[in-house]
């Protein structure tokens, strides 16, 4: 088991397609780390170059310590899992398992062992004689998995396991992924384009955007407090609503103008977010996650921010209603931003319903409108 | 009942549209056939008109199985078709694998590795002959620069050194075939399968045996249909570079069949040639079938 340091990796392929800028991760030892970004932002090409199928342009890799930039392969010691899973069509399940060992030459005798306390391990033992195309999509993803613990390799690498799988499988997998790493404790690190995935597995999440490290940090604190707009909108589900906006006026009558509306903020508000003193009077990007509008109850009368709504269009999924509507947008000179406010289902809401919503201006995120950067 | 109909009707309708095909088939291959085989069991030698035109029976065929040059040429094809397709495996394996690692079929390439393949077989053969030819042959130039002796040079006046040229000639022409299939066997296996090999700590010789072979096994089959059955026809090469010779040592079994109907108008005995011929490319083409429903078998149960 080790931990793999990331530094300074480029990689430019060789037709000129920049994959990875600047890309510095450290993963700590036994740490499960989620690499997530939206698809082809270079987070297969950040695990090829750690397993060394892919060559960095610059930077280094090592792995426990040791550098293994001009190691190949075969002589790195890790476990990858492909998202196609690339079982070997023409052999049993045992043979897949035993693969790598084979390959090391370990002997027969152990070979057995190792593979039938995986089979044991995975509930693959009624499969062992099996060949791939037997099985079904989630057995093979487990012959995938089961491929890479049997040789307790000093790290996993998991390319989007589990995104071949039906929903209610991928959630299953999830949690017992998550258990079989508990147990083993290896070093994992795991890529999807998923945020649920992210947030749900990750000791810590890495933002990947455009080749580009976004942001590193355990799951609350990217959900809480993305470092730039990038995260906050690729973060969550239904996304982070997003609006230009402006603050004016003093102490009791801070202001907050938005979408053609003002809502009063407390006195002391810019002492608590001191980022945001240098952008009185200035147009800045507020965001706002559907989560975060609360209904207009007879406590919450008396709360600071409310807004008015018109709905144009209410999903509903049960323990939730999505209410969709748009805010018009004049400071940022364009039509109207789409919003979406999740409702609890016992506030009355109809397509073309006027309503009020409750905003707590803590919750409200700012960010800078030309980087992008949270306040 | 409706149900047991349906799959009947589908199944006349089938026949139903299969028929020209069959009925060509029918034409073209069936009714030939027919008329070798009754041929077979006839006494017909146009050259001397006055013996006994007509039915013989089996005599045609003891005559061929008692015929020592018969068997002869059947050794002689057998161990044509081994020597050059198990040369035409090993050199088209070889030259597949080392173009789907260096990725250079481009149109160039392609076009001068697909040449020889493309030249018709006498063409082929007489490019050789004057490669052989005693007295401008670049061959015979290149022992004599050696110093191997006179008797030596003249390459298609000895046995051993005729079948080396007309097997050389026969893999000249059919590697590239061989390349072009096992080729497309490559490419069909996924990259990823040699990457997670990789991580699993296989060399390149071990990828090559474990991963690569086993499953290019279908492409060999089929390349191996081709070429055997092919090769087992062999006549061309024969007939433009010894013409059988020296004696009879080059004579094939389609040679000689040539040879007996052409040659001495004995259309009854050739033609219990052919259906010997025939029955043996049959068998051949079984065979391969039978292997290759194996692996279409084993294929489905995996
Ligand atoms: N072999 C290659 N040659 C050239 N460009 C490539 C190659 N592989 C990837 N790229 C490019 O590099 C970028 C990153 O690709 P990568 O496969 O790492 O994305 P990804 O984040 O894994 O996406 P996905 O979620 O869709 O798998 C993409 O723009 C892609 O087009
Ligand atoms: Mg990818």
């Amino acid at each position: 088991m080790a931990g793999i340091v990331i530094s300074g990796l480029h990689k430019t392929y060789p037709n000129g397609a920049a994959a990875l800028q600047d890309f510095h991760l450290a993963v700590a030892d036994g740490e499960f780390l989620v690499l997530v970004g939206p698809s082809g932002c270079g987070k297969s090409t950040v695990l090829r170059c750690v397993a060394g199928l892919e060559r960095p342009t610059l930077g280094t890799i090592s792995v426990g310590g040791r550098v293994v930039n001009d190691l190949p392969p075969q002589e790195r010691d890790l476990a990858m899992v492909f998202q196609t899973y690339a079982l070997y069509p023409h052999m049993t399940v045992f043979d897949n398992l035993a693969f790598g060992l084979k390959m090391r030459r370990r002997p027969q005798e152990e070979i057995g062992k190792a593979v039938a306390a995986v089979a044991e391990k995975l509930g693959l033992k009624a499969h062992l004689h099996k060949k791939p195309r037997e099985l079904s999509g989630g057995e093979r993803q487990r012959v995938a998995l089961g491929r890479a613990i049997v040789r307790q390799p000093q790290a996993f690498l998991m390319d989007e396991p589990l995104s071949n799988l039906d929903a209610a499988l991928r959630v299953k997998m999830r949690t017992e992924l998550l258990k079989l790493q508990r147990e083993l404790k290896t070093t994992v690190l795991y890529v999807t384009h998923d945020q649920t995935e992210a947030l749900t597995m990750g000791d810590r999440v890495a933002v990947l955007h455009s080749g580009r490290l976004q942001q590193v940090a355990p799951p609350r604190e990217i959900y809480d407090h993305p470092a730039n707009r990038l995260v906050a909108g690729f973060i969550g589900s239904p996304a982070m609503n997003f609006i230009t906006a402006r603050i004016t006026g003093k102490g009791d009558g801070l202001v907050l103008h938005l979408g053609g509306q003002t809502l009063p903020l407390p006195g002391d508000y810019l002492e608590r977010r001191p980022g945001l003193k240098n952008y009185q009077q200035k147009n800045l990007i507020a965001g706002l996650r559907p989560e975060h509008f609360l209904p207009l109850t007879g406590a919450r009368r008396g709360m600071l921010g409310r807004l008015k709504i018109r709905v144009e269009v209410l999903e509903t999924l049960g323990p939730v209603n999505y209410a969709h509507f748009s805010l018009p947008d004049p400071l940022a000179g364009r039509e109207a931003a789409a919003w979406v406010a999740a409702l609890d289902p016992t506030v009355p809401a109809a397509p073309g319903q006027d309503l009020e919503v409750a905003i707590e201006p803590r919750h409200i995120h700012f960010f800078d409108p030309e980087t992008g950067k949270a306040l | 009942m409706k149900s047991g109909q349906l799959p009947f009707r589908e199944a006349r309708w089938g026949y139903l549209l299969a028929a020209p095909a069959l009925l060509v088939i029918a034409l073209v291959a069936l009714y030939p056939l027919g008329c070798t085989l009754w041929l077979s069991f006839q006494q017909k030698i146009i050259k001397l008109p006055w013996l006994h035109t007509g039915w013989v029976g089996l005599a045609n065929y003891r005559e061929l199985f008692t015929d020592t040059r018969f068997w002869q040429a059947l050794a002689h094809t057998v161990m044509f078709t081994v020597v050059s397709v198990g040369l035409e495996l090993v050199l088209g394996l070889l030259a597949a694998l080392a173009i789907h690692r260096a990725r250079i079929l481009t149109g160039l390439t392609r076009a001068a590795v697909l040449l020889p393949w493309a030249i018709p077989t006498v063409v082929a053969a007489v490019m050789w002959l004057f490669l052989v030819n005693p007295a401008f042959g670049l061959i015979p130039m290149g022992l004599r620069f050696l110093g191997l002796p006179e008797t030596c040079q003249v390459l298609l006046a000895h046995p051993a050194s005729a079948w080396a040229v007309i097997i050389a000639t026969d893999v000249w022409k059919n590697t590239p075939f061989m390349t072009l299939m096992l080729l497309a066997g490559l490419q069909v296996i996924p990259v990823d399968l040699y990457e997670a090999a990789a991580l699993d700590g296989a060399s390149r010789w071990q990828a090559c045996r474990r991963i690569t072979l086993p499953l290019l096994v279908p492409a060999i089959l089929v390349a191996l249909i081709f070429r055997t059955a092919q090769a087992f026809m062999v006549f061309g090469h024969i007939y433009a570079l010894t013409g059988g010779g020296p004696g009879t040592a080059t004579e094939t079994l389609a040679f000689l069949n040539y040879q007996a109907i052409l040659n001495d108008m004995r259309f009854g005995y050739g033609s219990a040639l052919s259906v010997v011929i025939f029955l043996g490319s049959l068998a051949f083409a079984l065979f391969y079938l039978s292997a290759m429903g194996l692996q279409v078998k084993g294929e489905e149960r995996s």
